[in-house]
């Protein structure tokens, strides 16, 4: 469990989160706090529960939790659709953003930045509002505007796709933004973009969760906190020294450290 | 005799009785041939008891319902509407003059081939109709509204179309029944070498309504055949276009989406033959099905030994959107040629939850988020058809 020192408000609390998919536990008891002003990041095998807390946090209906709570702002989640949770503010980057063919890309966002900006008490926006409230954040994930006429990342090359959930990430201006994997599947190029756009959006007022195995992402964006998880708990956390230990030595040394063998690892993540 | 075919014979008859001015070859063949029986192949999946729900004594020409929906549309475009009768076209209010080789009035016109119900109906008939021949290279946008006023309409218009080479002509029709009505809209064309022929229909009918659409494209080498077609509502409806390249080498488009609630029944049984080397076809069958809808697809692509290199592609997909809707999907591909590309595919399939949860983790909430979904769904469709229509079914 992450007890930091800062004296800003905590936006992200889970608790010894316990959950489980089609009767199988996959998440053994986490704990993490995430308070204003700060970015973390979770390590980990494939198969170690990353994406998985990702997804609980966002709402997603195929995870059980079966004990423990996630709290954000204040607010116990476990009630809230997918759908609340994002209008108050939580935001998940997908590691694989679906596709929707036929969905105008323009008219989801614009549908998305409006259902937030209703929670957040402000004005809709129109289709001529909105395309100009749209422009400076095009800008910011240098995105054509060719993009915003196409079907929902239908046939958008892998970098296309995490410019465009930064676009919504932009649009949408949550108090906790979790990015599962934004790194996987971009080159050199769109990372930086990618990772220029988080810094633009990270501010004192929120608060970034990145979920990634490889350090490159966190040469880009320097998280203050850094977790390390395998079977679905929380074996180490540290600050960005960690991350860099972990490029060096692997994930076994943390097993070791935590007395779980690598095979048993290399069973998770298989 | 079956209460079922007892029942299909009295509503003959009684067809028959209300047209007793109907050629007498039509009234011939409608009596010995009669509506189909379930033990018919192409008929096993498609119930006729909405067609026998209809009063035939009450099933009449009517006129066209009030209103110019044209007017707001190019001014070069052609545009037509069902007369005060019930009985002829005429111009909108806003259409372009009438182009030369293009006849309105109800001339005799040969009866189409009675292997098909909606033909055997249609040859009772004497709807609407049109004849069109255009010239080598001539271009023409032609726009149907065909809408009887009020319920109990028989409506039967007939497009006999003759395209000479290099022609263009691109045809809007929108075929829209109120109540207890019967539409048999039924189309003949020619499409000479080079010729291209654009059609897009919407039919857009009551839960009490019957479509029985056919048509019969022939199309030399070098042309290019393009149907696009919105089927809405309806009790019963059933299109059966079918096309020939006489010679291979020409291209055909097929495109078509079932939009299908409550208990209507919507069946597309095309079928599409090439008598000739490297013709291609490129067919997308979509249908939504909601309540307890049925959708059937009956896709026939017939390849004999001397269609070789034809390239055919044909797709089924089906949204069901209900746990009490129907699908029945078949491709039925009849190849004989060796050297040939035929692929066909046909999904089934429920709106998918990850991309559900996709639009919900953006804010959108769960109903918002499926009618975005079903409308992704259709937009592969409805983005082939002119804005005229397109809107009509939003």
């Amino acid at each position: 469990m992450t007890e930091s020192v800062s004296a800003s408000p905590a936006l992200l609390e889970v608790q010894d989160l316990r959950a489980s998919v089609a009767d199988q536990e996959i998440l053994c008891g986490v704990s993490l706090t995430v308070r204003a002003g700060e970015i973390h990041a979770v390590m980990g095998r494939n198969g170690s529960g990353k994406s998985t807390l990702s997804k609980l946090i966002a709402g997603h209906p195929s995870y059980t939790v079966t004990s423990g709570s996630i709290r954000f702002n204040g607010v116990d989640v476990e009630e809230m659709s997918p759908e609340e949770r994002s209008r108050a503010g939580l935001f998940l980057g997908f590691q694989y953003p679906v596709e929707i063919p036929g969905v105008s890309n323009l008219e989801f966002l614009r549908v998305s930045t409006n259902a937030r900006r209703q929670a957040q008490g402000l004005e809709e926006l129109d289709t001529f509002s909105f395309e100009d409230h749209l422009q400076q954040r095009l800008e910011l994930v240098q995105m054509d505007p060719s993009f915003l006429e196409r079907s929902l990342n239908e046939g958008f090359s892998g970098g296309e796709k995490k410019r465009n959930e930064i676009l919504q990430m932009a649009l949408l201006e949550p108090v906790v933004a979790i990015l599962d994997e934004t790194d996987s599947g971009l080159d050199i190029d769109a990372l930086r973009i990618v990772a220029e756009g988080v810094n633009h959006l990270a501010g004192p007022s929120n608060a970034t969760l990145l979920i990634t195995h490889y350090q490159r992402l966190l040469d880009a964006i320097t998280p203050q906190f850094v977790h390390v998880m395998a079977h679905g708990r929380i074996l180490r956390t540290g600050g960005p020294e960690l991350a860099h230990e972990l490029e060096r030595r692997g994930y076994d040394w943390v097993d070791e450290a935590a007395g779980i063998s690598s095979r048993q690892s290399a069973e998770v993540g298989a | 005799m079956t209460t079922a075919v007892l029942q299909r014979g009295s509503w003959v008859e009684g067809l028959l009785a209300a047209h007793p001015t109907a050629p007498e070859s039509s009234r011939r063949q409608l009596l010995e041939q009669g509506l189909p029986a379930a033990r018919e192949e192409t008929w096993r999946f498609t119930d006729l008891a909405p067609l026998l729900a209809l009063d035939p004594a009450r099933l009449q020409p009517r006129a066209g319902a009030d209103g110019n929906p044209n007017a707001a549309t190019d001014a070069a475009v052609v545009r037509l509407q069902l007369d005060g009768r019930g009985t002829g076209l005429q111009p909108a209010a806003a259409s372009a003059p009438l182009p030369q080789g293009l006849k309105l009035e109800p001339t005799p016109l040969p009866l189409p081939d009675a292997a098909l119900l909606s033909a055997r109906l249609h040859g009772l008939t004497s709807g609407p109709s049109l004849q069109l021949s255009l010239a080598a290279n001539a271009r023409l946008q032609l726009e149907l509204w065909l809408e009887p006023a009020g319920a109990d309409a028989l409506l039967a218009p007939r497009l006999l179309l003759n395209l000479g080479e290099g022609a263009q002509l691109q045809l809007a029709v929108h075929l829209r029944c109120n109540g207890s009505s019967l539409a048999l809209p039924w189309v003949e064309a020619q499409l000479a070498p080079g010729a291209e022929l654009t059609e897009a229909w919407l039919f857009q009918g009551d839960a009490t309504d019957v479509l029985l659409s056919g048509c019969s494209v022939q199309q030399a080498p070098g042309s290019r055949y393009s149907r696009s077609a919105v089927v809405k509502g309806w009790a019963l409806a059933r299109q059966e276009p079918q096309v020939v390249q006489s010679k291979g080498a020409a291209h055909t488009q097929l495109r078509d989406l079932a939009i299908t609630t409550d208990q209507a029944v919507h069946d597309l049984h095309s079928r599409v033959r090439f008598e000739g080397p490297e013709g291609t076809l490129d067919q997308l069958q979509k249908a939504l099905v909601d309540g307890q809808a049925h959708s059937i697809f009956n896709g026939s692509v017939q390849v004999p030994q001397l269609a070789q290199r034809t390239d055919a592609a044909q797709l089924s997909r089906h949204l069901l959107l209900s746990e009490r809707a129907k699908v029945d999907t078949k491709p039925e591909l009849e190849i004989v040629a060796d050297d040939v590309r035929c692929t066909h595919g046909a999904t089934v399939s429920s709106l998918s939850d990850e991309e559900l949860f996709y639009l919900r983790s953006r804010g959108i909430d769960r109903l918002t988020g499926a009618e975005l979904l079903r409308r992704g769904f259709c937009a592969e469709i409805l983005r082939e058809l002119p804005p005229l229509l397109a809107q009509e079914v939003a």
